[in-house]
């Protein structure tokens, strides 16, 4: 080591205990009195993901360097190849040198929201001046050079943001019921009562702003990425593509806006491929030889909407019908608008089932194209503000209310008896679309005795998961409304074929049908001795 | 069954009861089940309610009568009757349930559950030394949740363990 890489470390102890002392001095003074100035060795190996999790490490070392003296060098041992490279991975690792009047658990702290995407050594540094990395001054130099200058913040766990969310959420609930039975007092009689509620009303609701807000980050993270993740796209194919951008100021929950990434990318892949024509086939028809991709997102009703639209052909509206047709989707009889069919794309057989609709189903969001043949299509994607949030259906069976999520809701309409198609007498089949699908009596499977005896006015809902479509047999739908997803774990356990219960504006509670578990359910009749069992035969 | 006043008077009691809690004798809340008279650790009871309507969840055993909105939290209620395999009882605004804090195993976490009893009789002041150990039925009754037996102005109580009666292995 040299005498000049000596000297770095010292300055940075002289500045931390803000003493000007000689060289000597200055080691002794961290020795003999560690509680004053100490000097902490991190070494912080983030898994490769860490990048993709939205975390950056620029701001952790910024929020270090607010500590006291930080010095930051990088190891790029495992930094492959170029060709090998993926930009959105992190290779690298840092050595952290870090001075000041700071404890252990002040650094632990700053690390604590990557704390499960690194590997991280906080020690204390044995010798002051026991350093080999000759780029330490010049790192130091460029993280101090990048100034982003934040409003002070503080690391909160999620789960803490997720309970006071959770709250809000409750919150909002309550007062929508004090309000519903404010209606019913003559407001001459309670004019303070009346007025209390429009107040409560305007706090709940800047409250749950201020929550959503605290777990939010704005889309451009994935609008400033995407058109240049198209460029290189379009020079492979040989397209050229514009891509412009609107709303990217829409905040959306950070789980949310993970997974929507791919879904986005996937989506902008397959515009390139199919929907935009290539220079020549453009100026043939009269278009510009660049072709315009746009993103705009916004917020509608308690909703995030992403639209996709570009320029170019239009869906094959002929070939996507020929396509259904042949994977038995639908009948060559069946009367469908031009709508309808552009949206089978995103039924199973199709690549974009797997690609878009499927991943933004499991997410409690939704798709829907439409396309004008040679003018352009437009991708809507619907997502829910917050995952605990999500749009329902509420369904009667018996005596009982159930909460459907809407997402899974494909069709509902009243059960003509004829059409059921028993099966060896156990099972049930229902003519839908071209397709048999299997009749699910909610009232057999949940053990209720029916309140309706036969079988004419019950409503048939079908629903789609995995690929997988079943007619839910109910007595009845009643209103939509969003609901707040409580986990049934926090004081009992996990029920198959729920997801969850909800607080309903009457106050009761209602249990959210979970499909997946109800196909289970089905398909593994009576998982407990039957019971409570008055299970008289419906119909 | 326990009227509302009487259902305030238990309220006020238990109030008392907490505030008092570091004194060296155990307090016990004490119930019944027709005949069976039963006591659990005062601490362990959050608030005694009437009976409201719940909402089933299928495909559980039939002692777990349902959910119910508790402030906002949702919480599941047992019928200790059914759960004792005793005759069910119908249920009226006059059936008591007690909220309960049950804790699990490692005593890391706290859910909170209603029981539905017959009555509730007093809070009563228990010397643990006066405890007697259960006797072993083999297989005719389980007693791992009876902590042991206790005599209250000439009554036999059972002092039950609400952590191993109400676990969630025990409630599946």
């Amino acid at each position: 080591m040299t005498d000049n890489e000596t000297n770095q470390e010292i300055e940075a102890s002289d500045i931390a205990t803000k003493q000007t002392l000689p060289e000597n001095q200055a080691e002794a003074i961290e020795q003999d009195d560690p509680a004053e100035t100490v000097v902490w060795d991190i070494i912080f190996s983030p898994s490769s993901e860490l990048l993709q999790l939205g975390s950056e490490p620029v701001q952790l070392f910024q929020a270090l360097s607010t500590l006291g003296e930080l010095k930051v060098s990088i190891d790029d041992a495992k930094l492959p190849a170029f060709s090998e490279l993926d930009p959105t991975a992190c290779y690298l690792s840092w050595h952290l040198t870090l001075s000041g009047e700071i404890s252990e658990q002040q650094i632990k702290a700053v690390f604590e929201p990557v704390e499960a995407q690194c590997e991280l050594s906080v020690e204390r540094s044995i010798s002051a001046s026991s350093d080999e990395h000759d780029t330490d001054a010049k790192v130091n130099q460029e993280s101090s050079q990048s100034p982003i200058m934040k409003a002070p913040s503080i690391a909160v766990e999620m789960d803490k943001v997720q309970a006071l969310a959770n709250l809000v959420g409750e919150l909002v609930l309550t007062q929508s019921m004090l309000s519903h039975l404010s209606e019913q007092v003559p407001p001459t009689l309670l004019p303070k009562l009346t007025e209390g509620i429009a107040q409560l009303d305007r706090h709940a609701r800047d409250m749950q702003k201020v929550i959503i807000q605290m777990s939010t980050l704005p889309i451009s993270t994935i609008f400033d990425v995407l058109p240049k993740y198209v460029q290189d796209l379009s020079q492979a194919s040989g397209k050229k593509v514009n891509v412009t951008t609107s709303g990217e100021q829409t905040e959306l929950d950070k789980i949310v806006l993970e997974g929507i990434r791919n879904i986005l990318e996937n989506l902008v892949q397959s515009v390139l491929e199919y929907g935009l024509e290539s220079p020549e086939q453009r100026q043939q028809v009269g278009k510009s030889e660049t072709g315009t991709l746009h993103l705009n997102a916004d917020h509608q009703a308690g909703h995030i909407i992403i639209e996709v639209s570009d320029d170019g052909a239009g869906l094959d509206t002929p070939n996507i019908l020929q396509k259904a047709i042949e994977k038995g989707l639908v009948s060559a009889t069946e009367k469908l608008s031009p709508h309808d069919i552009q949206n089978l794309i995103f039924e199973p057989g199709f690549s974009a089932a797997d690609k878009v609709s499927d991943p933004l189903n499991k997410m409690g969001g939704s798709v829907e194209v439409a396309s004008i043949a040679g003018r352009g299509t437009m991708f809507t994607l619907r997502l829910p503000l917050m995952m605990r949030i999500i749009d329902a259906q509420t369904i009667k069976v018996a005596d009982q209310y159930y909460v459907l999520p809407l997402t899974a809701i494909i069709d509902s309409f009243e059960i003509d008896t004829k059409d059921i198609k028993p099966v060896s007498g156990k099972a049930e089949l229902y003519p839908f679309r071209g397709d048999y699908i299997p009749i699910l009596r909610l009232d057999k499977l949940f053990n209720l005795s029916p309140t309706m005896t036969g079988l004419e006015q019950r409503l048939l809902v079908v629903v789609a998961v995995q690929g997988q479509k079943a007619g839910l047999l109910v007595d009845d739908l009643m209103s939509q409304q969003q609901v707040v997803i409580n986990s049934l774990e926090t004081d009992y356990q996990k029920v198959l074929g729920f997801s969850g219960a909800t607080i309903m504006g009457n106050g009761t509670v209602a249990l959210i049908l979970d499909i997946v578990g109800l196909m289970t359910l089905y398909k593994t009749p009576n998982p407990l001795k039957p019971y409570k069992s008055d299970r008289g035969s419906a119909g | 069954m326990t009227s509302s006043t009487e259902l305030q008077y238990l309220d006020s009691l238990l109030e008392e009861e907490h505030t008092n809690a570091d004194q060296v004798t155990q307090h016990y809340l004490t119930f019944s089940l027709g005949e069976e008279h039963y006591g659990i650790e005062i601490q362990c009871v959050q608030e005694i309610r009437s009976w409201e309507s719940v909402t089933l969840i299928p495909n559980t055993p039939d002692y777990i009568c349902g959910l119910l909105n508790l402030r906002s939290a949702i919480i599941p209620v047992v019928d200790l009757r059914l759960r004792f395999e005793m005759a069910k009882k119908d249920y009226n605004p006059t059936t008591v349930v007690i909220i309960l804090k049950v804790n699990n195993e490692q005593r890391s976490t706290q859910r909170t559950v209603g029981l539905v009893v017959d009555a509730v009789s007093d809070a009563d002041n228990i010397n643990l030394g006066e405890m007697k150990p259960s006797p072993d039925f083999g297989e005719h009754v389980d007693t791992t949740y009876i902590r042991g037996l206790v005599s209250i102005s000439g009554q036999m109580v059972m002092i039950l363990d609400v952590d191993i009666l109400l676990s969630v292995e025990a409630l599946a």
